[in-house]
């Protein structure tokens, strides 16, 4: 009680500084607009934004990162009610009820109701968050190497099965990661590895090049094959918030929403479109109005919204509590930490606390901001999705190719993120995960150092290694996570083809 | 998605396996230190890791082409927006717009080469009003340059705009 006390009061010192809310109001502004338009999402926003980040502590850094992503779940939410266009998977039912209220001239309530869900859910999910992550980074002292080995394991089986429509090239993407991580010195007899005698491999290559050319240019340069603008917003806009009866009748879906985001945000394997999908399911089990869920379901709405905006604080569990993040954007927060000299792992909130207090205070200052803010930026963001989409697409690009540059100020960098990207855009039209190649390329040079340190440790004997009993749970969780995310994918395949089938069912 | 890439990605990636497994073959322990492993393990694990997935891609292909009509099947990538016709050759432009960019930089400095680079882009991408291009390139450019040049400290290549620059005070 005590940590879980001191973690929030953590977070309100930090948002003692001005500096840090001049950051958060930048971060949150900056993850509604993103969100507004359609298809660039968080994952291009930490892209460009990840070379500033440099310039920050690793505190104001990681409250920047966490409130783009608070505004970035709302702001997904306005394309899904004004044009109808999902700012994201998880946004697909969203579009069925808050686009439908707003053909019917009620758009003022859908996007009320998606605000003070987003609200709420962000808001209660960050208490579930501190009480989670307190006690999992208290039991990193018990770590040794192998059940660090089977950390890096898991979390990287987990992102196999949670990104991608395919397990074995899940795989192919890790090794590919892998390959990237081994270049350079081996982390335990220093022998040159596929440096092919230049000096400029002989170090290896710098993870965050290589993060950011898979994550964001690759689908900057996917977004380049189709040139079309974001719909004119169609209908007449009547902004009139929600009356208290209909918030009240919110408030169940919301909480089924918040909780359910947390905990399914927080299994690696899951992720926030499940946590959509299966919150907006129970919250037409408990309506008085069921048939009204596809057809303008403001409880629809609510626990859509709620669960979404709660899936960030889950994310983050394992993300700060065992360094092991579960999606494209907590790898690239990964990524800003590992920029600051943090090595990830279990021990990564036991070396520096602060990032708790960073983590509360993003979400929490985000959440504030968004309550004085989301609502004229919800009515504003209108114009936003009629920006043009190619002048968006291009300049993205250019300012992350700049932000690279600009890191150590070598154009090897640019090169390498413009490489990856490359490889990137080819491994995201084939089904080839660019999150789990990412993480690979992250926790390559630990996965290898923990495993081989480790045998040395327990005389050559990997059954004696991996038989210790945490390590050899944690390998059995990472099979486990490994057959739910078969399972995962063959519903998810079903629902999202068809979710007129969801409201059916 | 075209299956015929799919499959030559799934070559592409067996003979990387291959190309892993041979410069594996060659890494040497250097210095004092020796674990039971060594130093090949890894690259060896990668190799091999490649060979599977690339067979696997491959031999999965393989076996559902005559089931198949057609060269384009059903994608397990991102798929793109629907009802608007899709170009690889525009991605293509962009990506071959920012290698040149890349190439460039140096040579002719960032003044110069990003609204060059800007510029063409936006053409691969069908923007029509050159007016309009022209100004979001050299708003950007100079944007950008002030913000990294002057507040984030950051030496920006200036090519042959070096000493021009430099007597105006514009660099530092």
């Amino acid at each position: 009680m005590e940590q879980f006390l001191s973690s929030l009061s953590g977070g309100v010192v930090v948002l003692a500084d001005p500096y840090v809310w001049v950051l958060l109001l930048i971060g949150t502004m900056l993850g509604v607009i993103v969100g507004a338009l359609p298809g660039i999402g968080a994952t291009v926003a930490y892209g460009l934004v990840l070379p500033f980040t440099y310039f920050m502590g690793p505190v104001p850094a990681v409250a920047f990162l966490l409130s783009i992503a608070v505004g970035n779940q709302f702001g997904n939410s306005i394309p899904a009610i004004l044009i109808g266009l999902p700012g994201s998977p998880a946004t697909i039912l969203t579009v069925a009820d808050g686009f439908a209220l707003h053909k019917r001239g009620e758009t003022g309530l859908a996007l009320g109701i998606a605000y003070l869900a987003a609200l709420g859910g962000q808001a209660v999910s960050i208490l579930f968050f501190v009480a989670l992550v307190v006690p999992l980074a208290g039991l990193t002292y018990v770590f040794l190497a192998p059940e660090l080995f089977s950390l890096y394991v898991l979390g990287m089986v987990s992102i196999i099965s949670l990104t991608g429509k395919s397990i074995p090239k899940g795989f192919v993407a890790a090794t590919f990661g892998l390959l990237i991580g081994v270049v350079g010195l081996d982390p335990v007899t220093l022998s040159p590895r596929f440096d092919f005698g230049t000096r400029v491999l002989r170090n290896g290559l710098d993870v965050e090049p290589v993060v950011i050319g898979l994550l964001a240019v690759s689908e900057l340069f996917r977004q380049a094959r189709q040139s079309f603008q974001w719909s004119e917003v169609s209908g007449n806009l009547v902004a009139k918030f929600p009356s208290w009866a209909q918030v009240k009748r919110c408030i169940p879906p919301m909480f089924i929403g918040t909780v359910t985001g947390t905990f399914i945000g927080a299994v690696p394997g899951a992720g926030t479109t499940p946590a959509a999908l299966i919150s907006y399911q129970q919250a037409k089990v408990i309506s008085r109005k069921p048939e009204e869920f596809g057809k303008g379901s403001i409880e629809g709405i609510a626990a859509n919204e709620a669960a979404q905006n709660a899936a960030n604080s889950g994310e983050l569990i394992p993300t700060l509590g065992l360094g092991l993040p579960v999606s494209g954007t907590a790898v690239l927060l990964l990524s800003a930490l590992t920029m600051q000299g943090m090595v990830p792992g279990p021990s990564l909130t036991r070396n520096s606390p602060e990032l708790l207090d960073a983590a509360v205070a993003g979400l929490l200052g985000g959440t504030i901001i968004l309550l004085f803010t989301g609502w004229w930026l919800s009515r504003s963001m209108m114009r936003v999705a009629t920006v043009n989409r190619s002048v968006v697409i291009i300049l993205c690009l250019a300012i992350v190719m700049l932000g690279i540059f600009a890191l150590e100020r070598q154009i090897f960098d640019v090169w390498v993120c413009l490489v990856c990207g490359v490889i990137g855009y080819f491994m995201t039209r084939y089904g080839y995960s660019v999150a789990a190649a990412a993480l690979a390329a992250i926790l390559a040079s630990e996965f290898e150092r923990t495993l081989r340190q480790g045998l040395n440790l327990f005389d050559n004997d990997i059954v004696l290694f991996l038989s210790r009993p945490i390590a050899a749970t944690i390998i059995f969780a990472s099979l486990v996570i490994l057959g739910l995310g078969i399972l995962r994918l063959r519903r998810e395949r079903r629902l999202l083809a068809s979710p007129a089938r969801i409201l059916e069912e | 998605m075209d299956r015929r890439i799919d499959l030559a990605i799934g070559i592409a990636v067996f003979l990387a396996g291959l190309g892993v497994l041979f410069v594996a073959h060659g890494i040497r322990p250097t210095g004092p230190v020796v674990d039971a492993i060594g130093p090949r393990a890894f690259p060896y694990m990668i190799g091999i890791f490649f060979l599977i997935g690339g067979s696997w891609t491959v031999l999965g292909r393989l076996r559902s082409w005559k089931s198949e009509t057609g060269n384009f099947v059903e994608s397990e990538g991102e798929p793109d927006e629907p009802d608007v016709p899709a170009s690889a050759l525009q991605s293509f432009a962009v990506i071959v717009a920012s290698i040149l960019y890349v190439l460039a930089m140096p040579r002719l400095g960032y003044p110069i080469a990003t609204p060059l680079f800007v510029i063409a882009a936006l053409k691969a991408m069908r923007m029509q009003s050159w007016l309009a291009i022209i100004v979001i390139a050299l708003v950007y450019t100079a944007a950008t340059y002030i913000i990294f040049a002057h507040y984030l400290r950051v030496d920006l290549p200036l090519g042959p705009l070096r000493d021009l620059f430099h007597s105006l005070g514009l660099s530092r």
